[in-house]
């Protein structure tokens, strides 16, 4: 499907940005030299591997030698933490079994797991880390397109939790996810959409 | 070949999803995901009033949101707050708002950074009600 054209959020300050943000890959990828573009070893390895390849020591989260880092990203785990989670989640969700041999619901259930970290205070709640509530959001939206949830799935998880968890009584929900503030909504598809696009911002 | 995240087809999304929810939502029981992080009252100088600032937090996936609300009671009446003030609060770490009376009859309330304003009566049960900005 295509992607959603959002208004940028309210922790986005792009007249400080010095740059346009470096497209690239996205998830575990970001961050890295482009790929020899015949080869798709780069997406069996090990991340660390490929970025000490060259013999330089340098981490995927090095912004400054492959990209310039954006001065606005706010407190809490960086994106790419959540892209690693869900990128995760995703490879479990298409397994047929795991490792350890255990049935297909692994998949639903590790998300499970993930999805409770997101409640309020849990190691995956950015505000938890003193990031503002649009930043939350972002974060949630990355962490689904990375698992390769499609954009009306998340969104409609997102506004069936909100449904039975969340007692909002707010003038601004969103007309189709009505359980939801519209400015969650439009932030939750601005990661999304940062994932798909491979414009992740990273840590300086 | 280990398969790829942002694979997964519609149908697998759908379900995977689903399932996850239900068990989340199972897991996580019924109840708020929200809390109260900051409160404060302050009483007109004749006591007869008191003015209660929440700052409402919620979390949860898709769901984090940071609102300040000030509400009106009659002192004892706490039970019974007449919404006046509704704000959209952009980051945890600014302060909130202040509250203070000038007469019997004016509640002044001041804010600090950036917020949005979702609601803002400015006359409620004979009090004026006034909302100052304080940018940062």
């Amino acid at each position: 499907m295509g992607n959603l054209e959002v208004p940028n959020p309210v922790w986005w300050v792009d007249s400080q940005d010095e740059a346009a943000p470096v497209p690239t890959p996205g998830g575990l990828l970001d961050g890295l030299p482009s790929s020899d573009p015949g080869s798709s070893l780069h997406l069996l390895m090990d991340p660390k591997d490929i970025a000490t390849i060259d013999g330089l020591p340098t981490t995927v989260t090095e912004g400054a030698r492959w990209g310039k880092p954006m001065a606005t990203l706010p407190a809490g785990p960086d994106p790419e933490e959540y892209a690693r989670r869900g990128e995760m989640a995703g490879r479990v969700l298409l397994s047929p079994t795991t490792p350890d041999g255990n049935t297909e619901l692994a998949g639903p259930l590790y998300m499970a797991q993930d999805l409770l970290e997101f409640r309020k205070g849990a190691s995956l709640d950015a505000q938890a880390y003193g990031a503002p509530p649009a930043y939350g959001n972002y974060t949630f939206g990355v962490y689904n397109a990375a698992a390769g949830i499609s954009l009306p799935d998340a969104l409609d998880m997102a506004n069936t939790y909100g449904k039975f968890r969340s007692q909002y009584h707010r003038p601004d929900m969103d007309p189709k996810y009505t359980s939801i503030p519209g400015e969650n909504v439009q932030n939750i598809t601005r990661g999304y959409n940062d994932y798909k696009n491979g414009t992740l911002r990273r840590r300086p | 070949m280990v398969p790829c995240a942002g694979d997964l087809n519609n149908r697998l999304s759908r379900w995977a999803t689903l399932f996850a929810l239900a068990v989340c939502l199972t897991v996580a029981g019924c109840g708020d995901d929200s809390a109260v992080i900051w409160t404060a009252k302050e009483k007109s100088p004749d006591g007869l009033w008191v003015a209660i600032a929440n700052v409402r937090q919620y979390g949860g996936p898709g769901q984090a949101g940071l609102y300040t609300e000030v509400n009106l009671a009659r002192v004892g009446e706490e039970k019974h707050l007449m919404q006046v003030i509704s704000l959209n609060v952009g980051s945890v770490r600014e302060p909130h708002v202040d509250l203070h009376w000038p007469t019997n009859k004016h509640l002044e309330v001041t804010y600090y950074g950036d917020a949005k304003i979702d609601f803002q009566a400015v006359r409620s049960s004979g009090l004026d009600i006034s909302l100052r900005h304080w940018p940062n």
